[in-house]
């Protein structure tokens, strides 16, 4: 069928066209904007710990370990470990392609581990990344997947069914280094 | 208060096989992009992460397919079992069947009884009979909470194959049956 084979060849095209996408992206940048995202995130944890560490009830050190992602390949990132007297809790990167953010920590210690994600800085719970696409007229509008945030922040994604994401502070960070401390 | 299960007819094979595609194709589309709640559903993970939980869903979607489409098969024989002995049709077979079922009465068995009682009164059938014994014992192992290594010669795939083998041809009756 003629109309049958135009429109597979249509298909076909669309499909060539959306794996061009990428071409453009500067893969060694998008490693180290995360990587710089990664060092902030650190600076903010030193900062919640600074009078703790300044008294020596708290010592960190880091650690670098090898990644490999798509595109990006294999690099080196900084693994932060926390001492909290007999307790340790590491904060391992687990990288910038993933979905629906734009970086990953995994807070693991001796109770349980939790995540540290880079996202948009406006979302507060998983359901705000929810994608929704009207059509007006017959004219799809470009997807908002496509679309960057004005800007990233660090929150903790929360085991609750709702899965919420908590801003990133002090009292957030502690919290969560107790539980996964078993304090 | 439960509602408990509908009863609703049986599918038959072809709608069992629709109703597999269908489920596999709305699991590729939910653990797609397309899928409008796929940030939600998988933020933070990795794709090829969610690669292979697709491929881990579909694996057991088929093993509940292949377990459904082997009782369907059960199912098959043992009505065709109830309408050769109630209806009393004067075939060979028949005949076997209403013997096996006047000595062992309510403990009539699929495999030794059913099954053996086919072979012997079609030969020509009896590779079919024993490619369906062998998915039988997947549909065991599957029955029975796959607590032992499965056979590794058997799929949702080969098992569909064996099942269209046997509702072609095999001359079984079916509910309604004069």
């Amino acid at each position: 069928m003629v109309t049958g084979v135009r429109m597979e060849t249509k298909d076909f095209e669309r499909f060539v066209a959306s794996q061009q996408g990428d071409a453009g992206i500067d893969w060694a940048e998008v490693r180290d904007e995360w990587l710089r995202a990664l060092n902030s995130l650190h600076g903010k944890i030193l900062g919640f710990l600074r009078e703790y560490i300044k008294a020596g009830t708290i010592s960190y050190g880091f650690t670098e370990i090898e990644l490999n992602e798509p595109d990006i390949g294999i690099y080196l990132a900084k693994r932060m470990d926390i001492k909290i007297g007999r307790q340790s809790v590491s904060l391992v990167p687990l990288g910038t392609m993933l979905i629906g953010c734009k970086g990953r920590v995994d807070a693991q210690g001796p109770a349980g581990h939790a995540q540290i994600l880079l996202v948009n800085e406006k979302v507060s719970r998983a359901a705000d990344l929810i994608k929704v696409t009207v059509s007006v007229g017959g004219k799809v509008p470009h997807s908002t997947r496509e679309r960057k945030p004005a800007s990233w922040a660090w929150k903790i994604l929360t085991t609750t069914v709702e899965r919420r994401f908590v801003d990133l502070d002090k009292d957030s960070f502690f919290a969560l280094l107790m539980e996964i401390a078993n304090a | 208060m439960p509602e408990g299960f509908r009863l609703v007819p049986a599918l038959q094979l072809d709608e069992l096989a629709s109703y597999h595609q269908d489920v596999e194709a709305s699991l590729r589309l939910y653990f797609s992009p397309s899928n409008p709640t796929y940030d939600e559903r998988f933020v933070g993970r990795r794709e090829d992460d969610v690669r292979q939980e697709l491929k881990s869903r579909i694996e057991e979607s088929e093993t509940r397919s292949a377990l459904v489409l082997l009782t369907r098969l059960e199912a098959s024989f043992k009505v065709d079992f109830d309408i050769r002995c109630k209806k009393r049709k004067k075939d060979p077979l028949s005949r076997h069947l209403r013997e096996v079922k006047k000595k062992r009465k309510e403990r009539v068995r699929l495999d030794e009884d059913i099954l053996e009682g086919w072979k012997r009164h079609y030969p020509a059938l009896s590779g079919a009979i024993g490619e369906l014994r062998g998915a039988f014992k997947v549909r065991h192992w599957l029955a029975h909470g796959r607590y032992r290594v499965p056979s590794p010669n058997y799929n949702y795939y080969s098992i569909r194959r064996i099942a269209d083998g046997i509702i072609n041809e095999f001359p079984l009756f079916k509910e309604g049956a004069v």
